[in-house]
């Protein structure tokens, strides 16, 4: 294992521990501010869960096949008579993979960008009323 | 451009807004709230980084000033995730400190 998939490993099991102490937050506020929590705290654990699709795509790429398109060879022999098919299989799982990480990384975005408008949002109301 | 690239290039535009957002919110609270957001907008700005090393790898480019992007990648989201632990962990005691001030 190289440092590289270590930070990799970290990463993810911090993000899981973030996404626990993210619900106790979500489980103690109320009213307005949980409403504006509400966006940000799933999307912690949904950060965690695109660094663990990395680490599996890392994982898939070393270990895996290299080339995404592997060719398998049948012969088959009728009456004395051989013949031989040609079949190409796409590996899907290691090209999948990445882009299910990057597009849950796009999600985990779009929910925190949600979330802060609308925290920004109540934090200027207060900060107006306080003024 | 691939797919990858383009949608590395989107999370970049997003965690930077992201960080601009939280430096907006940071100039409306003060005291012990101000501190768990310095850790937000410190953690976005990162993240944008992590982003952009991400897209620069799958472009292509292995190394940058001498260090593997793979690297540089994965220690950018470090720095993210301990900073978005710590800033959430500020938050959770202050929240925990005003409901048990507001309960006695």
């Amino acid at each position: 294992m190289t440092v590289v998939d270590l930070l990799a490993v970290v990463v993810a099991i911090t993000g899981l521990a973030a996404a626990v102490i993210a619900r106790k937050i979500w489980l103690m506020v109320e009213g307005d501010l949980a409403a504006s929590w509400r966006w940000i705290l799933p999307s912690v654990p949904v950060y965690a869960i695109s660094y663990t699709v990395l680490i599996m795509y890392n994982f898939a790429r070393k270990f895996g096949v290299a080339d995404p398109v592997f060719t398998v060879d049948i012969d088959v022999s009728i009456l004395e008579r051989q013949t031989m098919f040609s079949m190409q299989i796409w590996e899907p799982i290691i090209l999948v993979l990445r882009n299910i990480q990057v597009l849950a990384e796009m999600l985990f975005l779009m929910l925190v960008i949600i979330g802060l408008i609308r925290q920004y949002r109540l934090f200027q109301r207060l900060s107006d009323k306080r003024s | 451009m691939s797919f990858i690239v383009a949608v590395e290039t989107l999370n970049f535009i997003l965690a930077s807004l992201a960080a601009l957002i939280s430096l907006g919110i940071l100039r409306k609270v003060t005291g012990n709230l101000a501190a768990s957001w310095r850790y937000a907008v410190v953690a976005f700005q990162v993240l944008a980084l992590a982003t952009l090393f991400a897209a620069v790898n799958d472009i292509g480019i292995i190394t940058v000033v001498g260090v593997s992007s793979d690297l540089l990648r994965n220690t950018a989201h470090f720095v993210f995730i301990i900073l978005a632990f710590f800033g959430l962990l500020r938050n959770y005691q202050l929240i925990r400190n005003l409901t048990e001030r507001d309960s006695s």
